[in-house]
């Protein structure tokens, strides 16, 4: 009886674990994936990393030169399609949101395995919340990206399959958010003083470091850590438990592993790619010559693609508090605003200055983001348009010196600053000033050091400047920005205690985008924020620099290479047409 | 009446290697075909083929008493990539690129030793191109050099040095070859193809060529093995044209040719 038992349990079992292993399908040759195709196993990808890793704890990492590693031993319980940027099931196959947008149920898939073979349960992501991430001896920034109204969610375990977590106020961007690395808790649970009161309170954070034999460091990602030399060489190989397959079911990745080559030059770097010792590299735009003259002969890629500029924006701002009364009257009408925007001759800068590799910017969301709205009011260069706006406003040459003049004959100039050193910012400004020049507007322009331009932006004791922001998919990012209280609300600080109508529209946008998971709901109202923002020039958007991208055509399904992704966010699909080639090179 | 012979002959002896690209037709054409271009293009679609399959010391055997040119090329190319990442000293290499018995074995330690040269001051690689004791050791300097002051590089430096006779000829020929970038990109500023033919067929200077040439080869890549080869043949029998726009083709064929093994 013992015996049937334990039989029976072991056939029970292995028959459920079997029938419950809920894999995610990766659609090739269907929807955002049609340009992928079920590949091959085996070969090394290698890539060039700058630097070693300095830990294999992800969420202690802050550099990419351990985060592009520790990226790929992860998975959460959401994930981004490297493709679209929008949020998929990842670890959890569905969730549900309750009505007041408070409570989020993530449903896990099952008979998932851990890449040492133990099974993936609730337990693992409620250890991961509440003892790692929301444990505060853990120094992670991942806690801060999960504050909502200023309190963490609370997350507890409904079953073993069904996690529950509890917002202080409805936040869109939390299914996004909540998709971090989750641990094993059979591996780490004993470090958490939440589980275990006599744990050193360093032991999380010191858990996984480079010393940590490589069989330790256990994660659901595409692969999993197998060999670090310090100075050399990180590998990293498929997980054989992972829990994506391709439409005929092999399971990914296809590819053996990744070796990241460690040099400490981007020179190196991008001569090893030159040689055929690595398989992709993203080439800054003076490297392009070199890379197009050998790429027939060496069987590279170059892709610069059009319509895929990097995340961020460049912009050159009129301070509408600015400190000269006389300039601030002018700068809060939006018709100079729209004259200096007429005035940005966007084609010359990108020929001449981006060496062809940029686009023109309309926007504040990044043009990559699914919220980006294409058909903004556009104030293209027109200098005819520009000096008509200008004479409407009485903006004239009244001594016949060649500038235009306030109405009390006083030269019109503002001094433009950037900051020095960056030589494409200067060169933008040069060409605006010149142009400016052209229609009698006289701009002095004033390179500072970055510091001190900070400095100057954010005690709004500024005229006009040219500078930059970061930027992602994530329109609510720039509520810091663009909202009237923001702290980056620099071209008009003022709006916070005196906002005007378009600004408190603004405000409302914000408000009512981050509230709603409805994506089309959340689209509208931050559609109507980038034509508000586009008409009212709050900022007027110059050139955004293009993606570039090189790899070795043995590579496949490589057709989704981004700024979104990089290479390594395909990482999982890529496959070798010669498992035996790294770069061109026969190596096996 | 004789030339006619000929071309009927060399389509005749054409014809087993336009059937199917095997390594044995390959190695046949690198070796024995008339038109030294055929030769050439064979030993290019060779390079995988005998890193795959040769040992170093065949390698090296090869590049130094192959029973052609082409076919030591074949074998320096293939050497000089079991060589990248090999750990080989910057003293073995350089012992090879200065004493090495044949220009194929020198330039087979080119791509190792640039990996090891990229660490050097900019003036003292310039010193090593512009003064090396051999070509190989002028070209890899050369290429290290420009690779790293590209981003102060334009055209017409580039040029100018192409153009400059008191300059070493590794370095001029390193030049050309990156000035071959600067004909493709900016996209606004590239020379188109017939450009490209124009310079590479009748530059007075025999760099200029070669620069065109290498650029040239990105558009060429684009026809297919047959167009190449039948372009080949017929620019042999052509008389005037320049060596730069032959290799051109050459080396096209020769890329056609080994994506097809």
């Amino acid at each position: 009886m013992k015996k049937f038992g334990v039989s029976f349990l072991v056939v029970a079992f292995l028959a459920g674990f079997a029938l419950a292993q809920e894999y995610k399908v990766v659609p090739f040759g269907q929807g955002e994936w049609k340009d992928f195709t079920v590949g091959q196993y085996g070969g090394y990808l290698v890539l060039g990393s700058l630097d070693n890793p300095k830990t294999f704890n992800h969420h202690i990492a802050q550099e990419t030169s351990s985060t592009d590693i520790t990226g790929m031993l992860h998975a959460g319980l959401t994930e981004v399609n490297p493709i679209t940027d929008m949020v998929e099931p990842g670890l959890a196959k569905s969730w549900e949101i309750s009505a007041d947008g408070m409570v989020i149920t993530f449903h896990l898939r099952q008979g998932l395995q851990w890449s040492d073979g133990h099974p993936f349960t609730a337990d693992d992501v409620v250890f991961t919340f509440n003892g790692v991430i929301f444990n505060e001896d853990v120094r992670t920034d991942y806690r801060d990206v999960l504050l909502v109204e200023g309190k963490l969610p609370t997350c507890e375990k409904v079953d073993d399959y069904t996690v529950r977590f509890t917002l202080a106020a409805p936040f869109r961007p939390f299914l996004r958010m909540i998709g971090g690395a989750i641990y094993p808790a059979h591996k780490l649970r004993h470090l958490s003083r939440v589980y275990n009161p006599d744990a050193d309170p360093e032991a999380l954070n010191s858990a996984w470091s480079v010393d940590t034999p490589p069989e330790e460091v256990v994660g659901m990602g595409p692969f999993k850590l197998k060999e670090f030399i310090p100075d050399q060489l990180v590998v990293i190989e498929r997980n054989p438990y992972y829990w994506k397959v391709d439409p005929k079911g092999n399971r990914l990745p296809y590819l053996d592993g990744i070796k990241y080559a460690i040099a400490f030059s981007l020179d190196t770097i991008m001569l090893k790619f030159r040689n055929g010792e690595l398989d992709v590299y993203a080439p800054r735009p003076e490297d392009i010559a070199t890379l197009k003259a050998e790429a027939a002969q060496k069987g590279i890629k170059i892709v610069i693609d059009p319509t895929k500029p990097l995340f961020g924006t460049t912009w050159i701002a009129f301070n509408q508090d600015c400190p000269d009364e006389k300039l601030r009257k002018y700068f809060r009408m939006v018709e100079f605003r729209r004259a200096m925007s007429h005035l940005v001759d966007r084609q010359t800068i990108i020929n001449n200055v981006y060496l062809g590799l940029g686009v023109p910017q309309w926007s504040p969301v990044s043009m990559l983001s699914p919220f980006y709205y294409p058909d903004v009011p556009k104030y293209d260069y027109d200098p005819e348009a520009a000096g008509k706006l200008l004479d409407q406003i009485g903006l004239i040459d009244r001594n016949g010196d060649g500038w235009r003049d306030f109405p009390d004959g006083t030269t019109f100039e503002f001094e433009l600053n950037t900051n020095a050193g960056n030589t494409i910012r200067e060169q933008v400004c040069q060409i605006f000033a010149a142009d400016c020049a052209k229609v009698g507007i006289k701009v002095n322009f004033n390179p500072i050091n970055f510091n001190a331009l900070v400095t100057k932006l954010l005690g709004g004791q500024y005229e006009a400047c040219l500078l930059g922001l970061t930027g992602s998919s994530e329109p609510h990012g720039g509520a810091n920005v663009y909202t009237s209280c923001g702290g980056l609300h620099f071209w008009k600080y003022s709006d916070c205690e005196d906002p005007t109508p378009v600004a408190k529209r603004i405000d409302e946008l914000f408000d009512l985008g981050v509230k709603t998971y409805d994506f089309n709901e959340a689209y509208e109202y931050y559609k109507e924020y980038q034509i508000l923002v586009a008409e009212n020039l709050f900022l007027i958007y110059t050139v955004n620099m293009l993606y570039r991208y090189a790899y070795y055509e043995n590579l496949q399904n490589t057709a989704g290479f981004s700024p979104l992704a990089g290479a390594l966010g395909f990482a999982e699909v890529l496959w070798k047409k010669n498992p035996n080639m790294v770069g061109n090179r026969i190596v096996g | 009446m004789k030339k006619f012979l000929y071309l009927v002959l060399l389509g005749f002896l054409a014809f087993p290697a336009l059937a199917s690209v095997s390594a044995a037709n390959l190695e046949r054409m690198a070796t024995k075909d008339v038109i030294p271009e055929i030769r050439l293009a064979g030993g290019y679609a060779l390079v995988n083929y005998y890193a795959a399959t040769k040992a170093e010391t065949e390698l090296l055997g090869l590049a130094e008493g192959g029973a052609t040119e082409a076919i030591k090329l074949a074998a320096s190319l293939a050497l000089s990539q079991k060589w990248v990442g090999a750990g080989k000293t910057r003293d073995e290499l350089m012992t090879v690129i200065t004493e090495g018995k044949t220009p194929e074995v020198r330039a087979a330690a080119v791509p190792a030793l640039m990996e090891l040269l990229v660490t050097d001051e900019a003036d003292a690689l310039l010193e090593l191109a512009k003064s090396g004791a051999t070509e190989e050791l002028q070209y890899a300097a050369g290429k290290t050099y420009l690779q790293k002051i590209r981003a102060k590089l334009d055209r017409v430096q580039l040029e100018s040095i192409c153009a400059d006779e008191t300059l070493s000829s590794g370095y001029r020929k390193a030049a050309a070859e990156v000035l071959a970038g600067y004909y493709l990109f900016p996209a606004q500023q590239a020379l188109s193809l017939g450009q490209l033919e124009e310079q590479a067929l009748n530059s007075a200077n025999p760099y200029l060529r070669y620069a065109a040439a290498y650029a040239l080869v990105n558009f060429l890549v684009e026809e297919s093995a047959d167009t190449l080869y039948k372009k080949v043949v017929s620019l042999f029998l052509a008389p005037g044209i320049s060596a730069e726009y032959r290799w051109a083709y050459a080396r096209a064929l020769g890329l056609k040719w080994a994506a097809g093994l």
